[in-house]
């Protein structure tokens, strides 16, 4: 951290780094409830997560220091509920950008929040809030990135890639994770504003497949679709055989074509 | 017994004052019941041959009961505070399927305590309760889609 004291104002300026920990997000939700208030911007960083979650039971699989596992603390007590899916947006953008910085292409987000590279998963987000009332009173944002691991085994060989099988060679985490503080922050800045149109119109940048064709399945029917959107509440549009349907997440799954 | 028949027996018995009548025939039954707002009428049919007049009855039953008084039986419930949603969402008892509901009913919560997740767009809500009470009923079943403002718990504040 040395050489980054002053990149950020608050995001990772108290950084707490783990040898080994259940979930970074269950071990931060821990440390808020304690009666010492803890700083916006804290973030928790795991060489090794073992019980780390993806969507619901779906396990991330990860080998020990390889690959990033932390989690970041903020206080979006500005943001209406109805507005929430834009700190979604904010957190996808912070993190995309920041790999982008690493990469020849473009990292993508697949909707709602999934980190895209090559049509392959290189990461993903939890965001976890607490709400009193309407009031978001914390947010628990974690992320998960495949860094330098350089296989996967299964059925995640197909799916799941890492910097290091783009690169072909090892990224230093902290140097990278680093770089995700200096673009959150910056999202989150614009979000704090209240600039919803720029965090949108940069979303739809860089989400996956928008306005192209591709492949799609719900309910075991498969069908080609266009993304035409995304709405302010996080529901996805798109245009089949010249309809526009709305979806909402888990209703609608991909085809990837690896 | 035909419609008609059903019909006037209907209005006598909510004019009567009587809060059921069970009748029993050889191959036909019928129950009217006439405490609760909606009369229910149980008929059942033994029989192929009468199935035909006895087909009606399921929609026959609904008018006379606004004539029948109806008994507030329901539990006084104004001196609960109702905890309700404050977004659209899917609504979880529990952190995860294998993890202890945050509440049962009966427990006291304080303040600040975590009562349910509300998920919407794959972020998780933690909602905290604003009062302090005890759970006295749950309004929402686990994992069920919940609208803006609909009711989720009861609470008795202690």
């Amino acid at each position: 951290m040395q050489n980054n004291t002053f990149s950020t104002l608050f995001v990772g300026q108290n950084f707490i780094k783990l040898k080994e920990v259940d979930s970074t997000n269950n071990y931060l939700k821990k440390l808020t409830s304690n009666s010492e208030p803890l700083p916006e911007g804290t973030v928790i960083m795991a060489d090794h997560q073992f019980a780390g979650r993806g969507q619901q039971e779906s396990v991330w699989q990860t080998e020990p220091g390889k690959n990033i596992s932390a989690s970041i603390y903020l206080k979006p007590s500005f943001l209406p509920l109805k507005k929430q899916f834009y700190l979604n947006m904010a957190v996808s953008l912070g993190v995309s950008e920041a790999l982008s910085d690493f990469l020849p292409h473009p990292v993508m987000v697949k909707w709602p929040n999934d980190i895209y590279y090559n049509k392959k998963k290189l990461g993903g987000i939890l965001i976890e809030n607490t709400l009193t009332g309407s009031t978001i009173k914390s947010a628990v944002i974690g992320i998960g990135l495949n860094i330098n691991q350089q296989n996967f085994t299964g059925h995640l060989g197909a799916k799941a890639t890492s910097l290091f099988q783009i690169l072909h060679k090892e990224a230093d985490l902290e140097f990278v994770m680093t770089k995700i503080f200096v673009y959150m922050e910056k999202y989150y800045l614009n979000l704090k504003s209240g600039k919803y149109e720029f965090l949108h119109q940069q979303y739809l940048k860089c989400l996956l497949n928008y306005n192209l064709s591709a492949g799609y399945r719900q309910n075991g029917r498969v069908f080609e679709g266009i993304i035409r959107g995304v709405e302010d509440n996080g529901l996805l549009n798109m245009e089949i055989d010249g309809n526009l349907f709305t979806f909402n997440f888990k209703e609608i799954e991909y085809i990837h074509t690896n | 017994m035909d419609i008609k028949q059903i019909q006037e027996l209907i209005k006598f018995v909510s004019r009567s004052g009587v809060n059921e009548v069970a009748i029993e025939q050889e191959n036909f039954k019928i129950t009217i019941k006439t405490n609760q707002a909606p009369t229910v009428v149980h008929a059942t049919v033994p029989q192929a041959p009468l199935l035909q007049a006895a087909a009606p009855v399921a929609t026959a039953p609904t008018a006379p009961a606004a004539s029948t008084p109806a008994v507030p039986a329901a539990e006084d419930t104004s001196k609960y505070i109702t905890i309700k949603s404050p977004m659209i969402g899917t609504f979880y008892r529990s952190s995860s399927p294998d993890k202890p509901m945050f509440v049962n009913v009966g427990d006291e919560v304080a303040t600040g305590k975590v009562i349910c997740i509300i998920e919407a767009m794959k972020l998780f809500n933690e909602i905290e309760s604003e009062v302090s009470g005890r759970i006295v009923k749950i309004l929402v079943d686990n994992a069920s889609p919940v609208e803006y403002d609909q009711p989720l718990f009861l609470v008795e504040p202690i």
